[in-house]
């Protein structure tokens, strides 16, 4: 059984170009048509050269790269705050690293970072063993 | 302006159903990579939920109307447990406005099944002018 260990660093992954297309099919599946992720002119009027990423579907990457990462811990809980906008086209980096860790479990601190390199989205995940692991 | 000082809305619980079709279509759509777990329903996969026809009037008066945008500005999941495809849930939104902020709105989200909570998500929107050039 394997404990977590703190500075322990999460693999970088790299996933993009997060392409218009992908873009919409997440729109699609979420139900979030706010066309400030769909639309180029709703982008340029809200002061963004292209539509932006849905913040949700970040999210829903770094969840995944998670679970994959440590799959003898369960997320207990999750959250993130969005520092800059990453737009359509960008490839992005997700890295983090272990701040926390008890016997049961431990936090997670996740950084997400756009094409350029600053830092987007920054996120806390705490974990727990799961009973069966 | 619409999409200011909204009123503060709850809605539900609404029946609903882990449905496999959607998980699938989901999944693919956040996809980062090949995975063994084809049965597994992703951790945020409740967020399409909010689209549901029951929960329009949540997202209606923050719709864009030419003037601002609704933008992500933090969201936060707890978990008690895990979905599986064919869950029988009841989803409850509430809608609120910040405290003393006209500009910033507040989704929470909490999903039940039989054997109790298993989800409950906030997520926290700012309104965004649309005052640059087309």
């Amino acid at each position: 059984m394997k404990d977590l260990t703190v500075g322990t660093l999460l693999p970088p992954f790299l996933i993009g170009p997060l392409t218009a297309e992908k873009t919409r099919a997440y729109a699609v599946v979420s139900g979030d048509d706010n066309p400030l992720h769909l639309d180029e002119t709703v982008a340029l009027k809200a002061g963004l050269p292209r539509p932006a990423v849905h913040g949700m579907q970040l999210v829903a990457f770094m969840h995944e790269i998670v679970r994959r990462w440590q799959p003898e811990f369960t997320v207990a809980t999750f959250s993130t705050r969005f520092l800059a906008p990453v737009l359509t086209g960008e490839t992005v980096e997700i890295t983090g690293r272990i701040v926390e860790a008890k016997e049961d479990g431990g936090v997670l601190r996740l950084f997400l970072r756009g094409s350029g390199g600053s830092l987007a989205v920054l996120g806390e995940a705490k974990l727990k063993r799961t009973l069966s692991a | 302006m619409a999409g200011s000082a909204l009123s503060p809305l709850r809605i539900g619980p609404i029946e609903i159903r882990v449905d496999a079709d959607e998980v699938k279509a989901f999944s693919r759509a956040i996809s980062i990579g090949k995975d063994e777990a084809s049965d597994h329903v992703p951790a945020t996969f409740p967020i399409s939920w909010l689209s549901h026809p029951a929960l329009a009037g949540i997202f209606q008066q923050a719709k864009p109307d030419g003037h601002v945008v609704p933008v992500l500005e933090a969201q936060r999941f707890a978990y008690d447990g895990r979905l599986a495809i064919g869950d029988a849930c009841l989803f409850e939104v509430e809608r609120s406005m910040k405290k003393g902020d006209p500009s910033r709105f507040v989704v929470t989200a909490a999903v039940r099944t039989s054997g109790g909570l298993v989800v409950e998500f906030t997520a926290t929107y700012h309104f965004a002018p649309l005052t640059g050039p087309a």
